[in-house]
């Protein structure tokens, strides 16, 4: 599994507490302008079927088997500038992503949210309705 | 004991600005002879005077404000 997280994310993630027994998790869900967008949390607990894909030091990278496949050149990023703050999650397999970088969409089907093994079609809107367009 | 995730992504988008809205903007920015050379030339008072991310606040707060007002 290639993941790429530069150094400022990485500092940035063990800023947050991320230790032996704290993860960040990374799921994909339906959602965001351009079908996918990248749930990504500090957790710690390991569900059934989740696995570690990325590792190094006191960063680990879990995820579940059915948002594995858009793990596959996953880099993450941070930016102190206010127009992309944060971190940033981009996917290289990416066909099309929206203006504000916060959704990607690749040629595969949308996963169902939930963990499910069943493929639901792509969303539209950015998810919030903060745009009023859904 | 586990505690509730926490996400990293800074929440939700607020606000979307859509082509059609863009292609507006810029239009009015650089062909409208009246706005044009008013909206050029507060854009290039405001390069020299802030930074890029005082710039985007003062973006980002014209926005907020404008969805908030009506005048």
């Amino acid at each position: 599994m290639a993941i790429e997280v530069t150094e400022t994310a990485k500092g940035k993630l063990l800023e947050l507490g991320l230790d032996q027994e704290k993860f960040l998790r990374i799921g994909v869900i339906p959602g965001g302008c351009s079908g996918f967008t990248y749930d990504a949390v500090i957790d710690d607990f390991i569900e059934d079927g989740d696995q570690v894909f990325f590792e190094s030091g006191d960063l680990r990278i879990v995820s579940d088997q059915q948002s594995a496949q858009y793990l596959e050149r996953l880099s993450i990023d941070y930016s102190d500038d206010l127009v992309q703050a944060g971190f940033q999650l981009t996917n290289k397999n990416a066909v099309k992503s929206c203006g504000c970088g916060s959704s990607f969409a690749t040629d595969e089907a949308v996963p169902a949210s939930g963990g499910t093994d069943e493929a639901v079609p792509a969303s539209g809107g950015c998810g919030s309705g903060g745009c009023g367009s859904h | 004991m586990s505690t509730a995730p926490v996400s990293i992504k800074g929440g939700e988008s607020v606000y979307c600005i859509n082509e059609k809205q863009l292609a507006d903007a810029t239009r009015l920015a650089n062909e409208d002879p009246e706005s044009g050379p008013k909206i050029r030339g507060t854009m290039q008072e405001l390069e020299k005077k802030l930074t890029r991310n005082e710039r985007a606040a003062l973006a980002f707060m014209i926005i907020e404000d404008l969805r908030t007002s009506t005048s």
